[in-house]
């Protein structure tokens, strides 16, 4: 029921492991698929380093979300509140409570879809999918039919991670561009 | 040397390769990139880009990690239907529009040529090129563009790759992953 998905999620404090992603359009074709290593721990820290085709990080500690670009030379840094509000990378990490921000249905067992409370969310619906209480994909759907689907692979659980593992330090030269109010 | 789109000067080596250039870039009129996107300014916003021009029409989706945010405009330079999370709505406006929306606005009447190496037809324009009749620098409807890198495909001319926008306000950086001429343009 969909109540095992909050279990799932509350019992997993933290994860790592390797990520594949795709952006498929609405007749599902691949616009574009990237790779790399995630990490995750609640409550509401998560980081994914895209390794291919290009380097990127998109980092939060909870409160503050960066999202770099190694080529762009930038590093945009946004509140956690306006940034990840309701999106499934924050329900992951346990950043909104699970019943606070989404309507959670069990569409078959170890599938279930999320549709966001919050009106102005940032995406129309994601459906998580578990296999014995480990996430193995997520699909989030967004405003223009298209969906990111990321597929978990390699996945430890309860891992620690190393002191400021879930911040960003700009390395020299990088660009730090701020969202109002930060 | 700046060159004003005025009387023609003596051509130099790269003013020819320049306006052979031209010829050849004038007729893609069928074209989509894909891409990373960056702004500097009062808001920042950095993700994907994925730009599809057929003639005058366009359709650009725009959006942040995640998919967050995703909003697509599509239509051309003077009526676009800007669509998000929240719903779409139709605008003459979509610089303003995207301005009071976003914080950030693009320039798209501009970007449709820029974004090939070419200013836009018919508007003043100071512009230097560099070595090989490219575009290094253009100054038009307010913005300066540089073009920092060019990729050269199998046929055809060369298409920018990595190209900054600038208005003094807001500062674009523009980097493309993966260009596609549906209609090749003559080598």
């Amino acid at each position: 029921a969909a109540e095992d998905l909050a279990d799932a999620l509350a019992n997993t404090r933290a994860l790592a492991g390797v990520f594949e992603q795709r952006l498929l359009d609405s007749d599902d074709t691949v616009i574009e698929a990237s790779r790399g290593s995630f990490a995750l721990q609640r409550p509401g820290k998560f980081r994914w380093d895209y390794e291919q085709p290009y380097v990127q990080q998109v980092i939060s500690d909870g409160q503050t979300l960066w999202h770099y670009d190694r080529d762009l030379a930038q590093v945009t840094v946004r509140s956690v509140g306006t940034a990840l509000s309701g999106t499934p990378a924050a329900l992951l990490s346990g950043a909104t409570e699970l019943d606070d921000s989404f309507v959670v249905r069990e569409l078959e067992p170890g599938r279930y879809g999320l549709e966001p409370k919050a009106a102005e969310a940032e995406f129309e619906s994601a459906t998580v999918e578990l296999e014995d209480g480990v996430v193995t994909a997520l699909d989030i759907q967004d405003a223009l039919g298209q969906r990111t689907r990321i597929e978990f692979f390699d996945v430890a659980r309860n891992v620690s991670f190393k002191a400021g593992w879930f911040e960003f330090e700009p390395p020299p030269g990088v660009e730090v561009v701020g969202e109002a109010g930060l | 040397c700046a060159t004003w789109t005025g009387p023609r000067p003596a051509q130099t080596g790269d003013e020819a390769a320049w306006q052979a250039r031209r010829a050849a870039l004038q007729t893609v009129t069928h074209w989509s990139l894909n891409g990373r996107i960056a702004a500097t300014g009062l808001f920042g916003f950095s993700g994907r880009v994925r730009w599809q021009q057929r003639g005058e029409q366009f359709v650009i989706d725009v959006a942040g990690p995640f998919g967050a945010g995703a909003t697509r405009l599509s239509g051309s330079a003077d009526q676009v239907e800007i669509r998000n999370a929240e719903g779409a709505w139709v605008t003459t406006d979509a610089q303003g529009d995207l301005q009071r929306a976003y914080g950030w606005t693009l320039p798209l009447a501009g970007l449709e040529r820029w974004a090939l190496g070419l200013p836009i037809p018919g508007q003043p324009a100071r512009w230097v090129l560099d070595g090989n009749g490219r575009l290094l620098t253009l100054d038009q409807a307010g913005w300066t563009v540089t073009y920092e890198r060019y990729t050269q495909p199998v046929s055809g001319p060369a298409l920018p790759q990595k190209l900054l926008i600038d208005n003094g306000e807001t500062r674009w950086r523009l980097l493309v992953d993966r260009w596609q001429l549906d209609q090749a343009a003559p080598a």
